[in-house]
């Protein structure tokens, strides 16, 4: 029976405990200004280590952290991080409550108290874990309090109180039940008002205060008090909350609000795709809401160029190695180098880069004697394929080394064919092997835990310990599974229909377009020495085809590229630049680089000119 | 509120079979006609559900045939369905002089919103009296599936009765998914969840060539997933698939808030219904292109599957 583990149980920080996801962390820049005592609003897409950021600011997760720089960071960290889960389907059930038969405000109201018992339990949590025993076995100790029996009980009714909930025992353990219950109540009281109707409902709603709590003063009142019994007088907690994106209007307005809050017992650490945060212009633009690096720090999680993840994925991969106690083997050494990688090559064979056996000088070659556009590019510039060792120091760097990595790929493709197979198979595309070697392959993850170790997890389950190889075949065969399953998500992305010139167009092929754009002109097209890969969004766009555009960058599908100068923390889509993700570069034959900018409407619109302004807004791209 | 209280085996009706009401889709493929055609149940109340859309291919002549053939044909859409369907079932009970009342309901052409508006229904139904529920299942011919692409209109909860409840929203995410043969549709709804736990159901019948183009459609997901988490389930015994389903539930629940994803055959997306009905903490979802999807014909197999549920009030 194949005992093969789920490449789903590589690595989703939102189903482990903070213990378990404690095990595994790897601390990166962005961990460091997440620690900090201050508001913070950490902002990526799907997968990029939001969750996994957030729990590990939690006192249980930072107990049994392990690594050498735990310490530095339990010493850092002088706040009780309070985790507020949420995903998507409990976002869908909390939209179902009454089941869609309540009328609007209604719905709001009972909505509200639903979140708020949901934030309450999550504080009672993180207090029975502060105020339990240590375990024997617990070689540090974080943020634990000791709170008297007494003093738990005082503590426990005037949270009671506070609360408008009776526990059966003056206990945080009962305290926690009662919370429970109170979510129980509440859905029933939504399916009762369903059946009552609306009259006499104002007068039913009104007898039952827990429906008037306001999260953030409940939270205030019991943080202050659980201060003052454990004598922490200025201790400091910070609310937690993740996919914001999933969460009601409401309670983004409130919380972006909140930062500005009296109440300094409390931080808000708030996580969000990047769409998510400018989809709630009210709060963001209001004269009184925070404005970045005054009341909160944005934290963007994604990175602009390919080798930027670099350290961290190393650091993780070290990690997963130690995990499952496999010789600690350096990623080169494993994956090898990438095909990109000719300089590397050549130091280590002890060469010039370019000296005629060398792999760069080889592609030259071959690709002068296949694309007559490349080799009338050499012409122009003066350089003779067939002795690249004699070219110019200065010409050498300039112009062959900056066209190096696209002159690999461009005749990889071309004389593999491989472009004309994949065409033949129209639902998947095989991922080449030059996409393997430890820097493409991080790069291609994009830094993005889960898809790093998704990735990695699996092949490492296949590493025999005594030949510590994992072939290219094998890299490519990851990444190819790991790329179906990010289209398939992207397929799956409910939206609204776009239209391009009169045709629907889904998510999946907008990406689709934009990728064989790129891909015909960096490998089909005439050669030129910086072809697109990347586009701009007009300026002015139709709403649906922005709304499916917002959804791809907060699925990761686009990385945004700020210009210069710019700030980092998006706030619109329109007129930016983005870039393919990485991991859909191999399904489409790109190299792993920047290049030049293309409008979108040229690439949606199929218009020859590829340059910025180029292209007239048609239908459908018109706002 | 109603519980469901007995799955028995049914033999397929007859013209015999009196029903107090007995209900069937008008769709755009030839088999929403078959089992009525074929088998001739006999009710007092004879209602065919049209829809707003899609009303092409075989749907003119579906229509014209239930209307001939003595049905109350009404264009019904899915914001409308559940109070027509709860106003169908208090006339069906009112004028049943039994204490039970005994309904037929042809699920192979019903979308997935409609199904569980079926179920909803019955369960809420208020009537004092035993709902004796046949559910009959007629499976298509083999046809290649729609290389169309297509858009997806709704990805939640298949009805807001059938969203579920998870108690502790810190729970991992566990699924239980029904297969079908549209390409990667499963494995894209277990990524838009982020789901770790999956448990997949491919189904078997008597039409083989289906087994082989699920898995083709499946095979990234199917690699991705221990095959211990691999079972299967044949059409043409429901009530094994059920207490299957039921048990694989029961015991996902314990530790996980569940998720069920039916894709496939409508008769799978039945079984977790009524699965969710005993579980009511468990959410069921759809992953639907709407009206955006372009109909495509469907011809009648040889092969019906049906069985028969006793529904009573909770005491």
């Amino acid at each position: 029976m194949d005992q093969s583990p789920s490449i789903f149980e590589s690595f989703n920080a939102r189903n482990l405990a903070p213990t378990q996801v404690a095990k595994t962390f790897v601390p990166q820049e962005q961990y460091s200004k997440l620690a900090k005592r201050c508001h913070s609003m950490l902002i990526g897409p799907r997968g990029s280590g939001k969750t996994t950021l957030l729990k590990m600011l939690q006192p249980q997760a930072l107990e049994v952290w392990e690594h050498t720089r735990a310490q530095e960071f339990r010493s850092r960290v002088d706040f009780s991080g309070v985790f507020i889960a949420s995903d998507v389907s409990w976002g869908r059930q909390r939209e179902a409550i009454g089941d869609g038969k309540l009328d609007e405000s209604t719905h709001e109201q009972v909505s509200r108290a639903l979140f708020t018992t949901h934030v309450l339990k999550a504080l009672v949590n993180c207090m029975i874990f502060r105020t339990s025993a240590q375990p024997a076995s617990a070689s540090n100790q974080f943020r634990r309090a000791n709170i008297s029996l007494d003093r738990e009980t005082q503590l426990v009714t005037a949270l009671s109180a506070a609360w408008h909930v009776k526990p059966d025992l003056p206990s945080l353990f009962a305290l926690r039940i009662a919370l429970y219950r109170r979510q129980s109540e509440i859905r029933e009281l939504a399916g009762r008002e369903v059946t009552l109707g609306i009259e006499g409902r104002p007068d039913r709603l009104a007898s039952l205060p827990f429906l008037f709590l306001h999260f953030v003063d409940a939270v205030s009142i019991a943080t202050n008090a659980f201060n003052d019994f454990s004598n922490e007088s200025d201790a400091k907690w910070a609310l937690l909350f993740d996919e914001l994106e999933l969460a009601p209007k409401w309670i983004v307005d409130q919380l972006i609000l909140a930062v500005r809050s009296v109440d300094d017992t409390l931080l808000f650490k708030l996580a969000m795709s990047p769409v998510s945060s400018y989809e709630y212009p009210e709060a963001l633009k209001q004269v009184a809401g925070p404005a970045p690096g005054q009341d909160y720090e944005p934290i963007p999680l994604w990175y602009v160029e390919k080798h930027e993840p670099y350290l961290f994925c190393e650091a993780l991969w070290n990690r997963m190695l130690a995990e499952r106690e496999l010789p600690p083997n350096s990623p080169n050494e494993v994956l090898g180098e990438s095909y990109s990688e000719f300089s590397k090559e050549a130091k280590r064979i002890g060469q010039s880069a370019y000296q005629s056996n060398a792999r760069i000088a080889r592609s030259f070659r071959d690709l002068a004697k296949r694309d007559s556009t490349f080799r009338q590019y050499l012409h122009t510039k003066a350089i003779d394929p067939e002795r690249l060792d004699q070219v110019l120091p200065k010409k050498g760097d300039e112009i062959v080394r900056k066209i190096a990595p696209l002159v690999l790929f461009r005749e990889y493709f071309r004389g593999h064919e491989l472009k004309a197979a994949a065409q033949a198979t129209k639902r998947s595309r095989k991922v080449a092997e030059i996409y393997g070697g430890a820097e493409s392959l991080f790069a291609i993850t994009e830094g993005n835990p889960r898809w790093f170790i998704g990735m990695l997890g699996v092949l490492f389950e296949k590493l025999d310990p005594e030949n510590m190889k994992i072939s290219p075949q094998q890299q490519a065969r990851a990444v190819e599974v790991t790329a179906e399953r990010f289209v398939a998500l992207l397929r799956t992305i409910p939206t609204a229909i776009p239209k391009v010139r009169g045709q629907p167009i889904s998510i999946d092929s907008i990406v689709r377009r934009i990728g064989e754009f790129f891909e015909d002109r960096a490998i089909v097209a005439p050669f030129v020495a910086e072809p697109p890969a990347t586009f701009r969004v007009p300026p002015i766009i139709d709403k649906d085809l922005r709304s499916s555009l917002d959804k791809a960058l907060n699925a990761g599908a686009f990385v945004y590229i700020p210009d210069e100068g710019a700030e980092l923390f998006l706030r619109s889509i329109s007129g930016k630049r983005f870039r393919l993700s990485y991991l859909l570069a191999p399904l489409y034959h790109l190299p792993l680089r920047l290049g030049t900018e293309a409008s979108l409407s040229s690439i949606l619109l199929g218009n020859a000119n590829d340059g910025p302004k180029s292209g007239d807004l048609l239908d459908g791209l018109r706002g | 509120m109603r519980s469901l209280r007995q799955v028995v085996d049914r033999s397929l009706p007859n013209k015999e079979s009196a029903y107090d009401l007995c209900l069937f889709a008008i769709g755009y493929e030839r088999r929403a006609r078959h089992i009525a055609e074929t088998f001739t149940p006999n009710p007092r109340l004879r209602l065919a559900c049209a829809f707003p859309d899609g009303k092409s291919l075989s749907y003119d002549e579906n229509y014209r045939w239930f209307t001939n053939a003595g049905y109350k044909a009404s264009e019904i859409s899915d914001k409308e369905f559940d109070s027509w369907w709860a106003s169908a079932l208090n006339s069906a009970s009112s004028s049943s002089n039994e204490n039970k009342v005994t309904i037929g309901v042809d699920v192979s052409c019903f979308n997935r919103y409609k199904l569980a508006a079926i179920i909803d229904g019955i369960r809420k139904h208020s009537s004092p009296k035993e709902l004796v529920v046949d559910f009959w299942y007629s499976l298509a011919q083999y046809s290649p599936p729609s290389e169309e692409a297509t858009i997806n209109h709704h990805v939640g909860p298949v009805h807001n009765s059938f969203a579920g409840w998870f108690a502790d929203a810190e729970l991992p995410i566990a699924a239980v998914v029904g297969l079908g043969y549209e390409q990667d549709k499963a494995l894209g709804a277990v990524e838009h969840l982020q789901v770790d736990n999956v448990w997949a159901f491919l189904p078997q019948s008597p039409i083989h060539e289906y087994e082989q183009q699920v898995r083709t459609a499946n095979a990234t997901l199917l690699s991705s997933i221990s095959q211990i988490h691999c079972m299967n389930y044949a059409l043409h015994f429901p009530i094994e698939t059920l207490v299957s389903l039921k048990s694989l539930c029961v015991s996902l629940s314990q530790e996980n808030n569940l998720v069920l994803l039916p894709f496939g055959p409508k008769l799978f997306t039945l079984e977790c219904l009524l699965v969710a009905t005993l579980l009511p903490e468990l959410s069921v979802w759809r992953v639907s292109a709407g009206a955006n999807l372009t109909p495509s014909e469907r011809l009648p197999s040889e092969h019906v599957f049906s069985f028969c549920t006793t529904w009573r009030q909770q005491p």
